[in-house]
């Protein structure tokens, strides 16, 4: 829950309120370094700095210099809801629609001639919305969404009228490549992202990560992947949770992330004179039962031949081809590239490679480059490993032309053993919902412990019905997805927000809420289980 | 003691109605209670009417609306009267219906004049 003083928690719970709020849209996406947090007797109002935004480098909402469109808003919503039940990255959303009497934001396509008319039609354009309430004649606010427009804006020339929607930085986080391939062997989950996070240019000062509990031994992927589909993965491989706050910072929880304080006490003591509504839709309350749990990985190992050494990782013999027009040619006078495919991730590679270069290419011909014989003119000049590739640069100091005709490499890699497959039910929530199976496939879940431990956990929390609430409320903008809340006598954990700022309806929030506090008690963990208490060992 | 309406004195009018319009969301919440989320400030609405009125008085207003329209900026509007008076402010102008109620080659008139305040 975000902190705010007494003063604003009896300004959100009056009957009588003065609801405020701000709307920035970076319509030009001009970056400014020097753009500052707002600071009370330094900043202006009106001015270039930015209300409880945190300064970073990539993916931040602090990057760019806003236009101030608030006078213009006649609605302003959100929301963020974590993903259940297997967790993974949870992404925002935010849309607004603004007031274009003036004809402000009429791009010049349309025959607009503001000074946005040309900015206006782009897409991606940040744009940050606070809201709060008029405490003791100061307009106070709190972030509530900050993020990127998903297209152009839709512009209604007859109802002088522009709306458009927009999703957090995790979309383009979703959609960013990873610049170099990663190995990584006995690593935490929340190790892997941040050297991720380090390689995109992402500053400590931008993310808050929780260590991970699931230590993976074996961690490759290739330059070109997605990022935000390794750190689904990653986090989906322990149920944790990934997402950007209010205030653009990146969050990873993990799965006992509920078991410590703050996140296992009661946030916020909900009255019924702030709610509007209460809903539960029976047939999502099924819907959410999972009583057959089935999840798969790889046992993965280190690689060795039978003596210990180095393994062959590659093999190729002109003699073994049918087609001789596939041997690769070594140009004459320069550089020629060669890629090499590995069936499986390399960890290692030794040094020693063992090629021939041959005039001919059914190798009848003379040698001009073979392994140790450094007066031939072709050379092996360079090795570039990647996980499953290697770039194997020749030099070739002659005017003839040659063919590779034998490679042989030798290694450490990483071969699956064998797969891993677990499956868990529960008899009693089956007898009475029947079947409701969900399978789960992850390559970082890699012992056969982990995977039981991951089917074991969703089958806890998800064999009885969640009881998923909607509670629809006068809005408390302090409150945050994941907080613990009392209503009616009963704990509830927030699960999703949906905020909603407009004239027709106030300022509302719909809550989606579960009895169920999601603390994995059952699991002994160091720093909150006690010695002789009632928490299992034994889970890796 | 006038009615002031961009710059210009208009003639006063047979009857004024000042509404006040506020955007307000009413909620009723499960404890029973009503409660208000109030958007903005209160903007004022005047109803001025006019009931036979020669052609010159509505011609000077109808110059006023007539420039709201073209230039589509709102026009400054002020009541200096001893028991009623309207601080300066800025005003939407709609001129409704003008009803030539009385026969004859003056062509007076009655007319409705609403000021929305911005």
């Amino acid at each position: 829950m975000q902190s705010v003083n007494a003063a604003f928690t009896a300004e959100a719970k009056d009957r009588t309120r003065l609801p405020k709020h701000a709307l920035n849209v970076s319509w030009k996406k001009a970056t400014n370094t020097a753009n500052r947090t707002f600071t009370i007797g330094v900043s202006a109002i009106g001015g270039s700095d930015l209300i409880d935004l945190e300064a970073s480098g990539f993916g931040s909402p602090s990057d760019y210099r806003y236009d101030d469109e608030s006078d213009y808003a006649t609605r302003l919503e959100w929301e963020r809801q974590l993903s259940l039940p297997l967790g993974g990255i949870s992404k925002a959303g935010g849309e607004f629609a603004l007031d274009n009497n003036s004809q402000r934001f009429t791009p010049d396509y349309m025959g607009g001639s503001s000074a946005l008319f040309t900015a206006v039609g782009l897409p991606r354009r940040p744009f940050v919305i606070n809201a709060g309430f008029k405490v003791n004649g100061v307009d106070t606010m709190l972030p509530q969404f900050s993020g990127l427009t998903a297209k152009p804006p839709s512009i209604d020339i007859s109802n002088r009228v522009l709306s458009t929607y927009g999703f957090d930085f995790l979309d383009f986080l979703s959609s960013k490549k990873v610049e170099s391939t990663g190995v990584f062997t006995g690593v935490t989950t929340d190790y892997v992202m941040e050297q991720l996070f380090l390689d995109a240019g992402i500053t400590t000062s931008q993310y808050d990560f929780e260590q991970g509990a699931n230590t993976i031994p074996f961690v490759y992927f290739e330059s070109g992947d997605s990022m935000g589909g390794i750190i689904d993965e990653l986090v989906q491989a322990e149920l944790g949770h990934f997402f950007q706050d209010e205030e653009g910072i990146y969050h990873f929880w993990n799965r006992y992330h509920w078991n410590v304080s703050p996140y296992n006490q009661i946030q916020h003591i909900l009255m019924t004179s702030q709610v509007i509504n209460q809903e539960i839709n029976p047939q999502e309350r099924l819907d959410s039962i999972i009583n057959s749990v089935q999840v798969r990985g790889d046992y993965l190992q280190k690689y060795y031949d039978a003596t210990g050494s180095y393994a062959t990782v590659y093999y190729y013999d002109v003699s073994d081809l049918d087609n001789l027009s596939e041997v690769p040619l070594i140009h004459p006078s320069g550089n020629t590239e060669i890629w090499i495919e590995f069936d499986d991730p390399i960890l290692e590679l030794d040094p020693q490679i063992n090629w021939f270069v041959n005039t001919m290419r059914d190798n009848e011909g003379d040698y001009i480059g073979s392994v140790g014989l450094p007066a031939l003119p072709v050379q092996l000049a360079k090795v570039d490993l990647f996980s499953k590739t290697a770039k194997l640069t020749f030099s070739n100091s002659s005017g003839d032309s040659g063919y590779l005709t034998y490679l042989e490499m030798f290694g450490r890699l990483v071969d699956t053993i064998s797969s891993i497959s677990v499956t868990r039910t529960d008899s009693a929530s089956m007898t009475a919902y029947e079947e409701r199976s969900i399978t789960v496939e992850n390559r970082f879940i890699q012992n056969t412990q982990w995977a039981e431990l991951i089917a074991d956990y969703i089958l806890q929390f998800n064999a009885q019905p969640l009881d998923i609430q909607k509670l629809t409320i006068r809005a408390l903008p302090q409150l945050q997805m994941g907080d613990l809340i009392s209503y009616g006598g009963r704990e509830l954990r927030i699960l999703g927000i949906r905020g909603s700022f407009q004239a027709s309806s106030g300022f509302i929030q719909e809550l989606l809420v579960s009895p169920s506090n999601f603390s994995a008690n059952d699991f002994f963990t160091i720093g909150v289980s006690t010695i002789g208490g009632e928490d299992t060992l034994g889970s890796s | 003691m006038s009615y002031v309406l961009d710059g210009s004195t208009i003639r006063a009018p047979h009857s004024i109605e000042e509404d006040n319009s506020t955007q307000v969301a009413q909620n009723r919440v499960l404890n029973g209670n009503v409660t208000r989320d109030y958007f903005g400030s209160n903007k004022r609405v005047w109803k001025l009417e006019y009931v036979n009125t020669k052609k010159a008085d509505y011609d000077t207003i109808y110059t006023i609306y007539s420039s709201y329209l073209s230039s589509g900026a709102a026009k400054s509007w002020q009541v200096t009267e001893t028991n009623y008076s309207v601080s300066s402010t800025t005003v939407h102008i709609d001129l409704l219906v003008r009803d030539f109620s009385v026969k004859g080659i003056d062509y007076i008139s009655d007319f409705t004049l609403v000021l929305t305040e911005t």
